[in-house]
């Protein structure tokens, strides 16, 4: 477990740090149609964990840490049981 | 009367979608006191357009349509088609969910492309935290196709980006934060830009959400209408700040899930 949290630190630190130059170079968009208003790329949104947060559940591997979806299912999970 | 119509729209369809989910989501005590986290399936969104820091695994698919009005062309409205499919674990290391999305399905009059003729893929790299947390770098409308003004106007956008849930009593927020540029920055302007939302859910099958995507302003409410199916229905109305002058338009997103692990 150690392991891993460290290997997570490591990609978080090293991607957050490898992003800065990406972005300040990065140019601008221009106005065409619908462009700039999210719309195409709104399905990248709905089709992914943002849209459609099942995708995000743990799989058959185990709970895991599970990230905020499975927080939620966690949370309602034990509520629920609280409540009965 | 263009806003009223839309008012009077949303109104109707997030009644008719959260009905059911009201009736399983268990707010009065509905949830079966044997049922595990695992055989939970309808989740409601935490986000309309901003991304979020967690998503596909190995074993699971998505496929989403996003629509919106706007004026910006002769139908004012538009819309994209994605899929979505992810390798990896993101709690042992690392997710990377890999999505497709054909877009300008209703036409386009400014890039002249029309269904199915231009789209993008998107790329997220993604991975699980202690405490219901998780953080991914991204980049979606890369790899792009369609006519040059197409891809001249829709750059690619690279964010990074955290989220975690938090339980609030007997309620729960997912909150989101990050950087991006391009999509996620203002029109014309160099570098990176925040981006955040904030989703409440009343049950894990209704949120109500806010957020801003470093460009727009938007919020929403999301119904996952089967507490046992992945399906989730979320309809909103984005710049509601009406920059850029632009108006409030009405969006609207449907993303369904399958895992076969």
């Amino acid at each position: 477990m150690n392991k891993q949290i460290l290997f997570k630190a490591a990609l978080v630190i090293a991607v957050s740090a490898a992003s800065v130059p990406a972005m300040a170079q990065s140019g601008s968009s221009g106005s065409s149609g619908s462009a700039g208003l999210g719309i195409d790329y709104g399905a990248l949104v709905a089709a992914s964990g943002g849209g459609n947060p099942f995708t995000a559940l743990p799989g058959s591997s185990g709970p895991g840490m599970g990230g905020p979806i499975a927080g939620l299912a966690r949370h309602f999970s034990n509520r629920g049981r609280d409540k009965k | 009367m263009k806003a009223k119509n839309k008012a009077i729209l949303v109104s109707g369809a997030l009644m008719l979608a959260s009905a059911p989910a009201w009736a399983q989501g268990g707010v009065g005590g509905a949830t079966t006191a044997s049922a595990a986290a695992s055989d939970l399936k309808g989740f409601a969104a935490p986000a309309l357009q901003a991304p979020v820091a967690f998503g596909a695994r190995w074993g699971s698919f998505g496929a989403g349509v996003y629509g919106q009005t706007c004026d910006c062309n002769k139908q004012d409205a538009d819309g994209s088609l994605g899929l979505a499919f992810g390798l990896g674990d993101p709690d042992k290391y690392a997710a990377l969910e890999v999505s497709v999305a054909s877009s300008s399905l209703f036409g386009d009059t400014g890039s002249g492309d029309s269904f199915g003729e231009s789209g993008s893929m998107g790329f997220k790299l993604h991975t699980n935290l202690p405490g219901y947390a998780s953080f991914a770098v991204g980049v979606n409308g890369t790899a792009r196709w369609g006519s040059d003004g197409f891809k001249n106007a829709n750059k690619s956008s690279v964010y990074a980006v955290a989220s975690k849930m938090f339980p609030v009593g007997d309620f729960a927020t997912i909150l989101n934060i990050g950087v991006g540029d391009e999509l996620y920055n203002e029109p014309g302007k160099n570098g990176a830009n925040v981006l955040g939302s904030a989703a409440f859910y009343f049950t894990q099958q209704i949120s109500v959400l806010a957020e801003y995507t470093g460009r727009f302003t938007n919020a929403a409410v999301s119904v996952a209408p089967f507490r046992s199916f992945p399906l989730t229905v979320t309809l909103g109305a984005t710049n509601l700040g009406e920059r850029y002058g632009g108006d409030v338009e009405f969006a609207g997103s449907v993303g369904v899930g399958y895992a076969f692990n």
